[in-house]
């Protein structure tokens, strides 16, 4: 998965962040887990190293861990955040 | 032999565009009348500071410059040799409301390429109102959200507003070591499209730079009356981001990727200063309001700094 050069990522104050793209103008606000994702994807992580990260940084993962982070794989993509 | 056109920022910094014929002289004293500055100067060779230089397509481009345009829009070409861009203008201008873009594009990137510099001066879009103590209130919001119907409002009851689309926006130290905004007006380009005003009449004094004393994300009320409302700090910085960016869109293009992300990071920096001073908040605009109790309810919340 490849992170779009323009997409600027700048973290807030309480570890939530904000994506900025300037091609489009468009923002796209991230919560403290989008935020730790993201920075896996600028590590090159990919899927399956994702969770791995998640799942040592929150001592586990529920159920639903890998749907919502393909949920949220989907949405980056569809932003335009993210590519194949 | 060049000519050039220049204007200052608030923080006394000068911004220059070049031309190198007549003809792109008199695009110049053109875009020198709209904005109410001084017309071009002759000047033996270009100023070090010059990074927008405009010249007529007819007379060829400029030894050295590439000859693949970087850029092109109805009757310009943007050339890039460097950290210097050339606008070919096309042999005809191009027809109606088209032609604002040879008296606004060059501006535009030479801001653009200031703030890439120095990070101190940025477009910002937004209206700029001043309040009755001649200080500016600055709204900023979507597009079509209300800006210039509210600058209509303020006139309407007596108030001053300076545009309703896009400033400059300047951060400079105020006294006792913390900073100020000021911000001086720039043209409402849309006013030859939308009224098809022609662009050679319009008037924005961008000599006039005011203080700014408050900074407001500009949205519709949901209820009957309009109001003050503090917004979410992270959608604060989207908005504010959005209106550094907005009268880019186009002309970033002339710029490499590390460049355009370092606009951002600018952006960034200016949106830092802003939540030193100013509170974030929103106007919630109603038909309906009176903007002057708007602005003593504005008071209440006072600013940071």
């Amino acid at each position: 998965m490849k992170i779009n050069p323009l997409a600027i990522y700048r973290e807030e104050f309480d570890k939530s962040a904000i994506l900025f793209r300037p091609d489009t103008g468009e923002s796209f606000m991230l919560n403290r887990s989008a935020s730790f994702i993201w920075k896996q994807l600028e590590k090159g992580s990919g899927r399956e190293e994702i969770l791995a990260a998640l799942a040592e940084a929150c001592g586990g993962l529920p159920p639903t861990a890998e749907r919502d982070l393909d949920t949220f794989l989907a949405r980056l993509k569809e932003k335009g955040y993210l590519a194949e | 032999m060049v000519f050039e056109l220049s204007f200052t920022t608030a923080d006394g910094s000068v911004i220059r565009i070049g031309a190198l014929d007549e003809r792109a002289r008199g695009v110049l004293e053109t875009t020198a009348r709209i904005h109410e500055i001084p017309p071009p100067e002759e000047l033996p060779e270009r100023s070090e500071s010059c990074r927008v230089i405009l010249f007529s397509e007819r007379n060829g481009l400029p030894p050295g410059v590439p000859a693949k345009p970087v850029l092109t829009i109805s009757g310009l070409e943007i050339y890039r040799s460097g950290n210097l861009f050339y606008y070919g203008l096309s042999e005809l201008p191009p027809p109606t409301w088209e032609e604002s873009f040879r008296y606004r594009l060059p501006l535009l990137n030479a801001m653009m390429a200031a703030t890439l510099e120095d990070g101190k001066s940025i477009l910002f879009h937004g209206c700029l109102l001043l309040n009755d103590a001649g200080e500016g209130i600055v709204l900023t919001g979507e597009s079509e959200v209300g800006k210039s119907t509210t600058f209509r409002r303020w006139i309407a009851a007596g108030g001053t507003g300076l545009c309703d689309d896009l400033m400059i926006l300047t951060v400079l130290p105020s006294a006792g070591g913390g900073c100020r905004f000021c911000a001086q007006p720039l043209p409402t380009w849309s006013r030859c499209l939308r009224e098809g005003v022609p662009a050679e009449v319009l008037r924005y004094p961008l000599g006039k730079a005011v203080n700014v004393r408050h900074i407001l994300w500009l949205t519709r009320s949901a209820t009957d009356r309009e109001e003050i409302l503090p917004v979410p700090v992270q959608k604060w910085h989207g908005q504010l981001l959005a209106a550094c960016n907005q009268h880019l869109l186009f002309s970033q293009y002339a710029l490499s990727v590390e460049e355009r992300r370092n606009l951002v990071m600018a952006y960034w920096k200016i949106v830092d200063e802003i939540d030193r001073i100013y509170r974030p908040l929103a106007l919630a605009a109603h038909l309906k309001g009176d903007l002057r109790e708007t602005w003593k309810q504005l008071e209440s919340y006072g600013r940071k700094e």
